[in-house]
């Protein structure tokens, strides 16, 4: 199906928050490999930049798509991987004359109930630091009720304190997607 | 391009007063080509700058003049166990980028960084630092003569590069640090908590701008210093903004900050 829109965030579009934030690594540094590493025993997160919800976005559903990878020397066979993203709309006034949402942008956020989500890897046959994909359907309540035109951001956590993999886990790419 | 300073009379400077106490974490990356006093950063009680027997208003960070990898907060060091630009002539380490990174969390807790790893903490003597008296910077300056043995002379001025100087008002745990000494910019690292950034290069702004990105605090040269003296900046990974794609169409990023490595 073809797609209304893709907005890709590398981990370099996310500017973290005041505590529990994964951090920045960059691996195979001869090619540059640049992730964000979530603990596996407590939870971290890290929020995007501010962007703006794209005009061919029409209410509804989205997909949102974590790439990332695990690390090297434990395969996390049969392992379930606790994924949470939690959206942020602030809606301008149309004639931009006045503020819009009330939201001290400065002082305050306004994110939506959060989307919990458990990617289980294959039971056998994973190999650590390969890429896995997970999946996250968003629908337009999940997204804050937004709108085409709403200033938006999202936090990507990982609850790594009650999930099944002890180790890091590596953000490498995230993608949302309407079709 | 990064910042050349020649080692004479060149540094940058501005009246500013940056923090008010600890907890304070300061970093840049340096590449000195002589043994001397190369400091990236100073915080300097102005008044009182002619020698730190005067003030305890004074950080400073960057390699010393016996070519030790020093922090100062107030009269007290800390210092790296290895002295990479130890040596007569031009040491091994010369032209080496070394990341250094100082955190003064409290009147007796130190710590240095080179590179991402610890190399040293606390360090006696002295009196406890008044960092909120510190109303001047400089870069590419100690700015203060000390006692022997310190590694101060206000004679001394940075021989070499500099580039990505910030500094911020908290403790920076040890993988932030870390991400910093992979080449990870400042501008990614508790943004929220970062008062100081000096790229002097790099994609935000020409390295003669001298610009503070986050403070305002533009900084301006001081000793005829040569806008042709460039160098290349060590490699650093900048903030990027998302990729929009339409239609199968890519349409131009949203414009904030600046996007992908550069060298």
């Amino acid at each position: 199906m073809a797609r209304k829109f893709t907005l890709q965030f590398p981990p370099t579009s996310f500017v973290g928050g005041d505590t529990n934030i994964p951090a920045f690594v960059q691996h195979a540094s001869t090619t540059g490999r640049v992730a964000l590493a979530f603990d596996g025993s407590q939870t971290e997160g890290s929020m995007t930049i501010s962007w703006v919800m794209p005009d061919t976005y029409v209410s509804g559903n989205m997909t949102l798509k974590l790439y990332f990878y695990t690390t090297t020397g434990d395969a996390p066979d049969g392992d379930g991987i606790n994924w949470q993203v939690g959206f942020e709309k602030v809606t301008p006034n149309p004639d931009n004359s006045v503020a819009g949402d009330p939201l001290d942008l400065m002082g305050a956020q306004g994110l939506a109930s959060a989307v919990t989500h458990t990617h289980e890897m294959a039971s056998s046959g994973t190999t650590a630091g390969e890429l896995s994909v997970a999946a996250i359907p968003i629908t337009n309540a999940n997204a804050d009720l937004c709108a085409a035109g709403d200033l938006m951001r999202f936090v990507v956590q990982r609850l790594g304190a009650g999930d099944d993999y002890a180790e890091d886990v590596f953000l490498t790419c995230v993608e949302l997607y309407q079709e | 391009m990064a910042l050349t300073f020649d080692g004479s009379a060149e540094r940058l400077s501005a009246d500013v007063s940056l923090i008010s106490g600890a907890p304070v974490t300061v970093c840049g990356w340096i590449r000195p080509w002589t043994k001397k006093s190369n400091s990236i950063i100073t915080l300097i009680e102005s008044g009182d700058a002619a020698s730190l027997t005067n003030t305890s208003g004074y950080l400073n960070l960057g390699p010393g003049k016996y070519g030790r990898l020093d922090f100062w907060s107030g009269k007290r060091r800390t210092n790296a166990a290895t002295w990479p630009l130890y040596g007569s002539g031009s040491p091994a380490a010369a032209g080496t980028w070394f990341h250094m990174l100082g955190q003064n969390l409290a009147d007796d807790t130190r710590a240095l960084f080179v590179n991402g790893t610890s190399v040293g903490t606390g360090g006696a003597g002295g009196y406890a630092p008044d960092l909120a008296s510190c109303d001047k910077i400089f870069i590419g300056h100690v700015g203060v003569t000390g006692g022997a043995g310190s590694g101060l002379n206000s004679d001394d001025y940075t021989d070499g590069g500099i580039a990505e100087v910030a500094a911020w008002n908290i403790q920076l745990t040890t993988n932030q640090i870390s991400a910093l000494a992979a080449g990870f910019s400042p501008l990614l690292i508790r943004p929220d908590k970062l008062v100081g950034y000096w790229p002097l290069g790099g994609p935000y702004a020409h390295a003669t701008a001298y610009i503070d990105v986050v403070g305002g605090n533009t900084l301006a040269q001081e000793g005829s210093m040569d806008a042709t003296n460039l160098e290349p900046h060590p490699p650093i990974i900048y903030p990027t903004s998302p990729t929009l794609i339409t239609g199968g169409v890519i349409a131009t990023p949203i414009p904030i900050l600046a996007s992908g490595m550069c060298t």
